[in-house]
């Protein structure tokens, strides 16, 4: 559900898939597209993760649905709009999730490093 | 347009976009095109084959799961709202699903599966005689001549009789052996299960004896290891193999226990052994190129016959009616089940409509019906699967013992899938109805119009269904009436003899002079008369019903009349409790010394004497079963009415009897009457010709009457099962007449209000309410008995002794369907007549 006093955990959502790990990010800090979205995904990740577009919207359709995602009512300028697309943006709570899901990342890179072989390995 | 260049992979991906589910599509089947176009023009075609039509055909797939997953759980949360409807929906539709998973499973096992590779290659190989017939018989000279010139044929191989005795496992006792070349597993092309198969070394005369064991056999003999010796006809034959348990030989004779080399013969115990000399019946497998039809034109004075056909012959007309009652059956309870849910349709037209205003598609609603019913089908199936496992048994006690295969029958996976078929089947075919019941509804009058009623056409087509069901229903009865009728035919209450309470055993003594066999059967029949329990004893070379039988010819007036011929002790005919209608019995007085004489039935009467009596008359007669006897005199003192003589025919046979003492052989049936003791019985009279020849053949000593049930198997399966799936069919009707009734008596009950409020007598509304119910019971009765007109020819050669258009059955099976018919009535007519218009009126 769609609520900007939404109470749920977000942890309650981990751990993500990477794939929709990587689309919530895209979308952080600016409304996306569909296809907006996989490029910025290529870009972030120096073409490292390749989001096929029938994988993206089976996500978006779930971020859709767990009230991570909405549908953004601002447009681009009429001329460089193309009115088949229709953007998305993070709720309130889509940005609490992935930012907790980054936290755990963080942590579970953190406790990877701590150990010695991989200390010595990484230096 | 996604791509002008590749007309293809536009095709595809635009296929891919139609194929999502509709919602899904409607979201964002446009921000999809538009984003692959972009894609493609940026990153060229190679991307969009490689990596954006898997994925797109991935999401189609998980997004029609997850429609149906959340479908599942809706129409389980709808079915659990109505538990007592959804139970009676089950069950109506498993008893349709199980009846044609049951007959599936022993379809698939006696007739769709074959132990031999490429079955289409098998012939049976028929020469044509001097008159241009064709016969299976072929002579050791035709049969060399064959196999010499096979251009078109792969492999020739031949089969022979032959009998044998095993001695030294326990009893002795007879196997049944084929005698065949070594070339029969090459012509039928399986592999054996241990050892290995005959070689042409084996088969060639002075070989060593060899044997190829059947699996049921091996076991039996308690899994003799290869290379073990057994003794047939007092000669040590080497086990060199045994057959999977699938494997019974090229006639598929699940009782064949084992396979000898035609031509080396085992004689002794006075048996023969293998003879190729007396004919040999030949198959073959043709070249993989040719059809058998190729293949026949190359071979001069010869025609071939699929194995296949061969071994079902007269199985195909049986499992076709089978499989068209059980189709019956199911779509009895298709029908039923969607005249239900049409009702409940009715009821559920707010909430159908208050989810389409909700944004729910048409085309959601009805995948939601339909995943509804598939789930009930799914559901029935299931319990039709268990009841096939739990009722096999009874099943396979039901089925003839010659049927080919029936050890394999069994659930496997291929009973699974025709399950999950059948579930399909009746899941698809009961929500037709409630399918285009929901396509009528309209959000916009149905959301605000809470009322239950329904449009005529409605009525009408529920009407139709239980006009449907009854004419389905008489078929089904009519069919299952044919075949009782038959098998009452065939096994008829009153056949002139009495079989109760007797045990019958075969004894032959191979070899014995007339003399010997004469003073044994005297010693036999003293001891066994001994034995407690029993009261009388008899012998006769013939028994009535049981297909084996002697013919002589009996010369009178210088015409000769061939009849069944057989030899009785003075008992037998007492015993068997035949009427005698003039003269007399034999007695002890009818020596080998005194007056030969002889007893004939009615109809021989008849035949010698038209008219006049025979009593007294000379007649010139061999014995039976004794080739090569010169006929004499012998005087007839004795007429017998007429009995049921064999078993398929109800018309009587000419019968010729002489007294066993004038005409001694070394085969008689022992005929003992005894009381309930008959487990100690059959044990002592084992016990009595044992102690007589300890090396005799102990045959089954088998209740009379049970002889004779096996000998009508067919029709008694026949009669069982289409008598169960008639019984079926009758009660599903009557099911769905009584739904129907009571939903045309709610929907009538506002006008039933006004009519008793206006003074109607309970009388008026009686006849109203009985006049729909008998319209609809008529009119499925007329339209049944006229399929049934059509539909029963098709059991011509199965049934007997009655017409396919017999009045009686067709009467008998109205009758049936409208006794249940007007109980199922007596519900609806109930709430009728106690209409209160008060609270009618009020309520509306």
């Amino acid at each position: 559900m769609v609520n900007s006093s939404d109470t749920r955990d977000p942890r309650d959502l981990l751990p993500l898939t990477p794939a929709m790990f990587h689309v919530l990010v895209a979308l952080v800090d600016e409304e996306r597209h569909g296809y907006a979205i996989i490029k910025d995904v290529a870009t972030r990740t120096s073409g490292e993760v390749k989001i096929a577009t029938g994988t993206l919207y089976g996500i978006i359709k779930r971020l859709l649905a767990e009230g991570l995602a909405v549908e953004s009512k601002r447009r681009p300028p009429a001329d460089s709009d193309d009115d088949r697309r229709i953007y998305y943006r993070l709720t309130a709570f889509g940005k609490r999730v992935v930012a907790a899901e980054t936290e755990r990342l963080e942590a579970a890179v953190r406790s990877a490093r701590a150990t010695r072989t991989l200390r010595k390995a990484l230096v | 347009m996604i791509d002008k260049v590749h007309p293809l992979r536009e095709r595809i991906l635009k296929w891919l976009l139609r194929v999502l589910p509709a919602e899904f599509r409607g979201d964002f089947a446009e921000s999809i095109a538009a984003d692959l176009k972009e894609r493609s023009a940026e990153n060229g075609g190679a991307e969009i084959w490689r990596r954006e039509i898997p994925a797109l055909a991935g999401l189609a797939f998980r997004e029609h799961l997850n429609v149906l997953r959340e479908d599942s759980r809706y129409a389980l949360r709808l079915m659990a709202r109505t538990p007592a409807f959804t139970a009676l929906a089950v069950t109506m539709l498993a008893l349709g699903t199980g009846a044609n998973i049951a007959i599936f499973t022993v379809i698939d096992a006696v007739m769709l599966r074959s132990p031999f590779p490429q079955p289409e290659e098998l012939a049976i190989v028929n020469v044509l005689d001097s008159n241009g017939r064709p016969t299976p018989r072929f002579s050791a000279e035709q049969y060399e001549a064959l196999s010499a010139a096979p251009r078109t044929l792969a492999a020739v191989a031949a089969l022979g009789g032959g009998s044998h005795l095993l001695t030294g496992t326990g009893e002795p006792r007879r196997p049944d052996l084929e005698c065949v070349t070594a070339s029969m597993f090459d012509v039928l092309g399986t592999r054996p299960l241990l050892g290995r198969v005959l070689g042409r070394d084996d088969d060639r005369p002075g070989a060593a004896p060899t044997i190829v064991l059947s699996f049921p056999f091996w076991q039996q003999l308690g899994r003799p290891t290869i290379g073990s010796v057994l003794r047939l006809n007092e000669t040590a034959v080497a086990v060199i193999g045994v057959m999977p348990g699938d494997f019974e030989g090229p006639f598929s004779r699940n009782d064949t226990s084992g396979w000898l080399p035609l031509n080396v013969t085992l004689s002794g115990n006075g048996l023969t052994g293998c003879r190729a000399s007396t004919g040999v019946n030949v198959f073959a497998r043709v070249r993989h190129h040719l059809s058998l039809r190729e293949a026949e034109a190359s071979l001069p004075r010869t025609t071939l016959t699929s194995l296949t056909e061969q071994t079902f012959y007269g199985l195909r007309t049986p499992f076709l009616a089978l499989v068209a009652a059980v189709a019956c059956v199911l779509l009895i309870a298709c029908l039923n089940v969607g005249g239900l849910q049409l009702e409940r349709a009715v009821a559920r037209r707010r909430e159908v409509a208050l989810r389409m205003a909700l944004g729910a598609s048409r085309g959601r609603i009805l995948r939601q019906t339909l995943t509804e019913h598939l789930l009930m089908g799914v559901i029935a199936a299931a319990a039709g699967v268990i009841a096939t496992v739990l009722t096999l048994r009874a099943i396979i006690s039901l089925l003839p013992t010659n049927i080919p295969h029936v050890a394999q029958i069994g659930v496997n996976h291929r009973v699974l899938l025709a399950a999950v078929v059948v579930a399909g089947i009746a899941g698809l075919a009961s929500s037709i109805l409630p399918m285009l019941q929901s396509r009528e509804v309209d959000p916009g009058r149905h959301l605000v119009d809470g009322s239950r009623t329904t449009t005529r056409r409605g009525n009408s087509t529920r009407r139709g269904l239980v006009v449907a069901q009854i004419a389905l229903s008489i078929v089904v009865l009519v069919g299952a009436g044919l075949m009782i009728q038959t098998f009452l035919t065939l096994r008829p209450s009153e056949p002139g003899f009495n079989s109760r309470g007797k045990l019958v055993t075969l004894v032959r003594l191979p070899g014995q002079p007339p003399e010997a066999s004469a003073r044994f059967f005297e010693q036999l029949f003293d001891r066994v008369r001994g034995i407690p329990g029993v009261r009388s004893v008899s012998g006769t070379s013939y028994l009535p019903m049981m297909g084996v039988v002697s013919t002589i010819p009996i010369a009178i007036d210088n015409k000769s009349i061939n009849a069944f011929g057989a030899t009785i002790t003075p008992e037998y005919l007492s015993q068997m409790e035949i009427r005698i209608v003039g003269g007399r019995a034999f007695t002890a007085s009818d020596s080998e010394n005194s007056t030969p004489v002889a007893i004939v039935n009615e109809f021989l009467a008849q035949q010698l004497r038209p008219g006049g009596n025979v009593l007294g008359l000379m007649v010139l007669a061999p014995g039976p079963r004794r080739p090569g006897e010169r006929p004499i005199e012998r005087l007839i003192v004795g007429v017998i009415a007429n009995t049921r003589s064999s078993g398929a025919d109800i018309l009587p046979a000419k019968e010729f009897y002489i007294p066993y003492a004038q005409s001694p052989i070394p085969l008689l049936y022992l005929l003992a009457d005894a009381d309930d003791r008959i487990g100690t019985v059959s044990s002592e009279i084992g016990r009595a010709i044992r102690a007589l020849d300890s090396k005799l053949v102990l045959e089954d000593i088998e209740p009379f009457s049970e002889m004779l049930d096996g000998r009508v198997a067919r029709p008694r399966l026949g009669a069982w099962l289409l008598g169960i799936f008639a019984a079926i069919a009758l009660l599903l009707s009557a099911v769905g007449l009584m739904t129907t009734m009571g939903w045309w008596v709610s929907q009538r009950l506002h006008e039933l209000g006004i009519r008793v409020a206006l003074g109607a007598s309970r009388g008026q509304v009686t006849r109203m309410v009985l006049g729909q119910g008998v319209a609809l019971v008529g009119g499925g009765i007329v339209i049944g008995c006229l399929a049934a007109s059509g539909v029963t020819r098709y059991l011509q050669g199965w049934i007997y002794g009655v017409t396919p258009l017999d009045t009686a059955t067709f009467v008998a099976a109205a009758f049936l369907m409208f006794v249940p018919a007007c109980g199922a009535m007596c519900l609806p007519l109930w709430r009728a007549i106690s209409v209160d218009p008060v609270v009618v009126l009020r309520a509306e």
